[in-house]
């Protein structure tokens, strides 16, 4: 490949370092060669392949551990938006080991926002429920839901640490979402989101924040993740009807 | 329509030589054809009867004008609903914000090992990379970094992107982007970026990785958009 000026080197690098792992076949937890026979191998400076490096970290391709050098990263959990699963099922369908744990699970009163997003007047009782999300046993993020107990009387009779409250809602209830709406957008952790996750205090993470509705139009949940980018990756797919 | 020959009215006459280079493909979809001044000098007819003959083959759609640039041939429009559909739909925090955009760059060059990877053609095939930065209201909210095989768009070099958008373009050259698949991903910006978008270096993006696919399943479009998170969010909708 003739080098560019228009490319930027660090996007150069970066191609650079991709193809070296897909030609010298590196699984997840190989070692990249040291910075410096990198650097000599490409003819790149410092600084230049250590930005094609972070940014490849940032990608979730690579990781690094203090001392020992930068490896290739297992695959990010890639969580497609169109998918008819809930979280747990989408992790296991991935190959991967869903797990949740149990911040809060309790009925509480609407306040404004669940008010608004479940349709039902201030103070209707509603499920709420809190968990951390794990991924291969690691915390990928912190998930609150609101449950529209109107649909669904009993539903905090379950262990949601082992139980999957979609399957629940689905097989208890017979409650199918047909359809709803979500939004991502980018948050730093509170410090108990921080505690929850083992990141720092203002660590960026993606806020996504959204809505179900079963087959009547009647909200379901609405819930708000906070997911760490470096174990979660969104997706979703148009296509030309 | 009458037929045109040597007796007919010059800008009639002028008129169906331009028509035949649009349809015959010498005048390329997207690119512009040259200027009145050059066609009056290259067949000896004074720009007012250029202009005459242009005028009609403007109103007919073939060709558009734009103030300061020229005119523009304008391939067949193919309805194509792949932008309205869902997807991740970018939403502007401020809601009545003015967009645009601005071609910074659009240069060929070859594919390389990653983006022979990516579009099943050989390393040293061309393609184009074009960079583009997305305003609103006079200031920065994404960089679009777009790389396309320069097979699926030969043309490209002359098409002028701030009078035709990609998805025009990709209509002229009979191209069916049918899917497009894409990624969110959190990434920090090194200085370069980071000027571009005006934020501090080591400022967090969203990065929005697009595969555009056509009826064949060839990837014709892979794109990287970092886009600033305090200007805009993403949402999308889901329907079973």
């Amino acid at each position: 490949m003739k080098r560019k000026h228009e490319m930027s080197s660090r996007d150069y690098a970066t191609e650079l370092i991709e193809s070296y792992i897909q030609d010298a076949g590196l699984k997840p937890d190989d070692r990249l060669p040291s910075e410096r026979d990198m650097c000599a191998m490409w003819d790149l400076n410092r600084t230049t392949l250590r930005n094609a490096i972070q940014r490849l970290i940032d990608t979730g391709l690579l990781y690094s551990r203090t001392g020992s050098g930068t490896f290739v990263a297992k695959p990010k959990f890639v969580r497609d938006l169109k998918d008819v699963y809930g979280f747990s099922e989408a992790v296991r369908l991935a190959g991967r080991v869903p797990g949740s744990r149990m911040i809060s699970a309790e009925l509480r009163e609407a306040d404004k926002y669940i008010s608004r997003h479940l349709h039902v007047p201030l103070g209707t009782k509603v499920f709420g429920l809190r968990r951390v999300r794990l991924i291969d046993g690691i915390p990928a993020g912190v998930e609150t839901a609101y449950v529209n107990v109107k649909l669904c009387p009993g539903i905090e009779n379950h262990d949601y640490e082992h139980e999957s409250l979609f399957d629940v809602l689905h097989l208890d209830y017979g409650i199918k979402i047909i359809s709803g709406d979500e939004k991502l957008s980018v948050t730093t952790l509170d410090s108990v989101e921080a505690e929850l996750l083992g990141k720092e205090e203002g660590h960026p993470a993606i806020y996504k924040s959204g809505y179900t509705v079963d087959a009547d139009g009647e909200p379901v949940d609405c819930y708000r993740t906070v997911a760490l980018s470096e174990y979660v990756r969104y997706a979703t797919e148009m296509t030309a009807r | 329509m009458a037929e045109v020959d040597y007796k007919s009215p010059i800008y009639l006459q002028l008129r169906e030589v331009v028509r035949n280079k649009i349809e015959e493909g010498e005048y390329a979809p997207g690119t512009a054809i040259p200027s009145e001044n050059e066609l009056s000098e290259l067949y000896g007819v004074n720009r007012l009867t250029v202009r005459n003959a242009l005028d009609a083959l403007v109103s007919e759609g073939l060709l558009v004008r734009i103030q300061g640039k020229g005119a523009f041939v304008v391939g067949d429009r193919i309805e194509r609903d792949l932008d309205s559909l869902s997807g991740f739909r970018q939403t502007m925090n401020d809601r009545n914000a003015s967009p645009e955009a601005k071609i910074l760059a659009k240069t060929r060059r070859k594919a390389g090992r990653k983006y022979a990877r990516i579009f099943g053609i050989g390393e040293d095939d061309d393609i184009f990379y074009i960079r583009r930065l997305n305003s609103a209201n006079g200031e920065p909210v994404s960089v679009e970094h777009t790389y396309i095989p320069a097979s699926k768009v030969p043309k490209l070099d002359g098409i002028d992107l701030g009078v035709f958008s990609l998805y025009e373009v990709y209509g002229f050259y009979g191209l069916n982007p049918v899917r497009a698949y894409e990624t969110l991903d959190l990434v920090s910006l090194e200085a370069r970026d980071a000027r571009m978008l005006d934020v501090e270096p080591g400022q967090v993006v969203m990065l929005l990785t697009c595969y555009t696919y056509d009826e064949n399943d060839d990837v014709i479009e892979y794109t990287c958009g970092y886009n600033r998170v305090d200007k805009c969010s993403f949402t999308v909708h889901n329907r079973a």
